[in-house]
């Protein structure tokens, strides 16, 4: 297989930067190739770029406390611009206040993200999962 | 040292006889004949005896050698070029700058699949060019090798040139042999890096063959010394060189209002903005061209009154005018393109259509800045080429060159804001200059040669409008 391709950018209005910045340069480390649109990043244009690289997966960020209300709709809105399979992460500051992690995960898995992390999440992690999950969705052909 | 510079316009050929002296040009005698259309050689002849380089009678063939003759050809304005992409703000916006970029006339423009209807409309007319783009290098085959399996099904005669994914470019070939087609670089390879230049180059050769076929030019071709060039190729190659010789044209903006249409050439050092404001969208090149098919001071004279906003009513009434007479003479001129100006108030009918091409043409080149509120306060976000500190307009153009200067060009106001909300990023306070003496394009041939030399020539020909273009809210309107 081919390095997979994923697409990587904070959601909405959220500006924090370094988090994103830690994000390409690990994956990039583990040999994907990583199209990075940074911060600041809409729904279509995660999707957009998503459609021309022909990308496997969308990682999306949230810092700023907002996630819930970016991220409504993308998985509805991927499957309408034709993306039926591709894989979504999310992760970043997705608890407010007194929330449980296991309450908003559950909610961001509703919404049709595959797997949702917390700012602690363990990169080395993330990239077996995704692996995984990649290779789950290769067609056997 | 002579040099002869022709350019054979939809209309007029002109000519030039310069001479090169000590690094600079001097226009030693010029010459204009009607463009004749069925042979473009009788035309290109009749300036060379004007010019006083050929004899009468004497045939092209026995141009003395010594002086080399460059010419370029706006035929039939310009190759008409389909632009196909995959998302239309990705790899089709790519190809619809790339087809401009290379002095193409974009006919059309598609994205995601091409339906039967669309391939219809291609068969019944047929562009000269498809640029068929579509996914970064590795990222998405599928859109292109299925539109790819579309032409080939289909009758369309024009030719394709394919400027898509890497990885899909041996299949593409594959499946449209046998239509006219050729293969080049994507125009995409990365999201964030665009590759005009080889499909650019590609779209010249396809330009030169196809203005070289039939009416006379093989002949021209033989006894040239120089191939011709696309017109607005050529005045995009000079707008280059303009930016890297000339003396105040780091940044500017050119634009050549026509018959048909409006071309807007842009210059910029730094076409991206800094780290405080977001930018989105495929980069912005350099330079830039934009072609807008409906403004225009003849065939498209009525649909540039439709475009116009609400100030131009007020330009007429402070010129003393009728926005009725004003129409009027557009329905005129629209149905005689070869009309000039008759009288005094025609006279100024033209400057009102020509300032309104000029002011609308500004405003769709210039990018867009949007405010958006986040927890931390405002935040810029830009899509598009910032010009708000471009100070000098050039504009040039058989019109342009005939306008009186003792009157004053009614201001070419630019709205701050579109119906969008967002801010228009237009020059806030240029200053127009007009090309008075119609050099640019006569410049543009020698310019490859004779860069420097090429640019003084134009520059020392600018003189200076009263007219500037006005950001409303920023500086009041005062009146002439
Ligand atoms: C620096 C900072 C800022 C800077 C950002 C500068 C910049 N351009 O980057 C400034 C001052 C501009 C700022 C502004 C704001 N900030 Co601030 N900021 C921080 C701070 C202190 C550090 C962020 C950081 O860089 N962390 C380091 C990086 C490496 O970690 P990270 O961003 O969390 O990313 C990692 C993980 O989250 C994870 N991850 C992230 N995304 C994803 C995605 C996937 C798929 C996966 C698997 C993993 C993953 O991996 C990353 C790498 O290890 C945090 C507090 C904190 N300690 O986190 C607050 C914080 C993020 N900010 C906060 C807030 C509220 C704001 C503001 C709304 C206003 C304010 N009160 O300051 C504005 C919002 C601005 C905006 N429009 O985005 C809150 C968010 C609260 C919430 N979500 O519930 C925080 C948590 C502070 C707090 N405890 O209140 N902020």
């Amino acid at each position: 297989m081919n390095h997979p391709v994923i697409v990587l950018g904070v959601i909405g209005a959220d500006c924090h930067a370094v988090g994103n910045r830690i994000l390409d340069m690990y994956f990039s480390s583990r040999s994907y190739h990583v199209v990075n649109l940074g911060v600041m990043v809409s729904q279509d244009e995660f999707i957009d770029a998503a459609i021309e690289t022909g990308a496997q997966a969308i990682l999306v960020s949230s810092l700023y406390g907002h996630g819930e209300i970016d991220c409504a709709g993308l998985r509805d809105r991927c499957i309408e611009r034709g993306l039926d399979d591709i894989i979504l992460y999310v992760g970043g500051n997705l608890v407010i206040g007194k929330q449980r992690f296991e309450e908003v995960a559950a909610k961001f898995r509703t919404m049709g993200f595959d797997r949702v992390f917390g700012p602690d999440a363990d990169l080395a992690v993330v990239d077996r999962l995704l692996r995984q999950d990649i290779k789950r969705r290769q067609p056997c052909s | 040292m002579q040099l002869i510079s022709v350019d054979i316009g939809s209309t007029y050929t002109k000519g030039a006889l310069l001479v090169l002296r000590d690094g600079q040009l001097h226009v030693q005698a010029r010459a204009s004949v009607p463009t004749t259309q069925d042979d473009l050689t009788t035309g290109f002849v009749q300036v060379l005896l004007a010019l006083g380089v050929l004899e009468e009678k004497t045939q092209l063939e026995t141009l003395a050698p010594t002086i080399p003759v460059y010419v370029s050809s706006s035929a039939k304005g310009g190759l008409s070029v389909a632009a196909v992409g995959l998302v239309p703000n990705v790899t089709m916006e790519a190809a619809r700058l790339t087809a401009l970029s290379a002095g193409g006339r974009v006919s059309r423009v598609f994205s995601y699949l091409l339906t039967a209807a669309d391939i219809e409309l291609l068969e019944q007319n047929p562009p000269d060019i498809i640029l068929l783009s579509g996914g970064t290098d590795g990222g998405n085959e599928r859109y292109v090798r299925q539109n790819a399996r579309r032409l080939a099904a289909s009758t369309v005669p024009s030719c394709i040139v394919y400027a898509g994914n890497r990885q899909a470019a041996e299949d593409v070939e594959r499946c449209l042999r046998g239509k006219p087609f050729t293969v080049t670089e994507n125009i995409l390879p990365a999201l964030d890096c665009l590759n005009p230049e080889p499909a650019r180059q590609v779209i010249r050769e396809l330009f030169l063959q196809r203005i070289v076929q039939g009416k006379g030019l093989e002949r021209l071709i033989r006894v040239l010394r120089h191939d011709p060039l696309p017109t607005p190729l050529a005045i995009l190659e000079f707008v280059k060189i303009l930016h890297k010789h000339g003396t105040d044209l780091e940044d500017f903006c050119l634009v050549d209002v026509g018959g048909a249409t409006t071309d807007y050439y842009s210059a910029l050092c730094h076409p991206l903005p800094g780290p405080e404001t977001v930018y989105r969208g495929i980069p912005e090149p350099r330079i830039k061209r934009t072609v807008e098919g409906d403004l225009g001071l003849r065939v498209s004279a009525c649909s540039v009154l439709d475009a116009a906003g609400p100030s131009l009513e007020a330009d007429v009434a402070h010129a003393g005018h009728r926005m009725e007479s004003l129409q009027a003479y557009a329905r005129h001129v629209e149905a005689a393109p070869g009309h000039l100006a008759a009288c005094a108030d025609e006279a100024c009918y033209d400057r009102l259509l020509f300032s309104t091409c000029v002011s609308i043409a500004t405003q769709r080149h210039a990018g867009r800045l949007r405010s958006v509120y986040t927890a931390d306060g405002e935040r810029h976000v830009q899509t598009g080429r910032d010009l708000r500190h471009v100070r000098r307009i050039v504009l040039t153009g058989g019109y342009a060159a005939h306008m009186n200067l003792d009157h004053c060009i009614p201001a070419m106001a630019t709205v701050p804001v579109d119906d969008t909300g967002s801010s228009i990023l237009a020059p806030r306070s240029p200053v127009c200059w007009i090309d008075r003496d119609h050099l640019v394009p006569l410049a543009a041939n020698v310019a490859a040669a004779h860069p420097e030399a090429a640019t003084r020539l134009v520059h020392d020909n600018l003189v200076r409008t009263r007219a500037a273009t006005v950001h409303p809210h920023e500086h009041p309107r005062t009146s002439p």
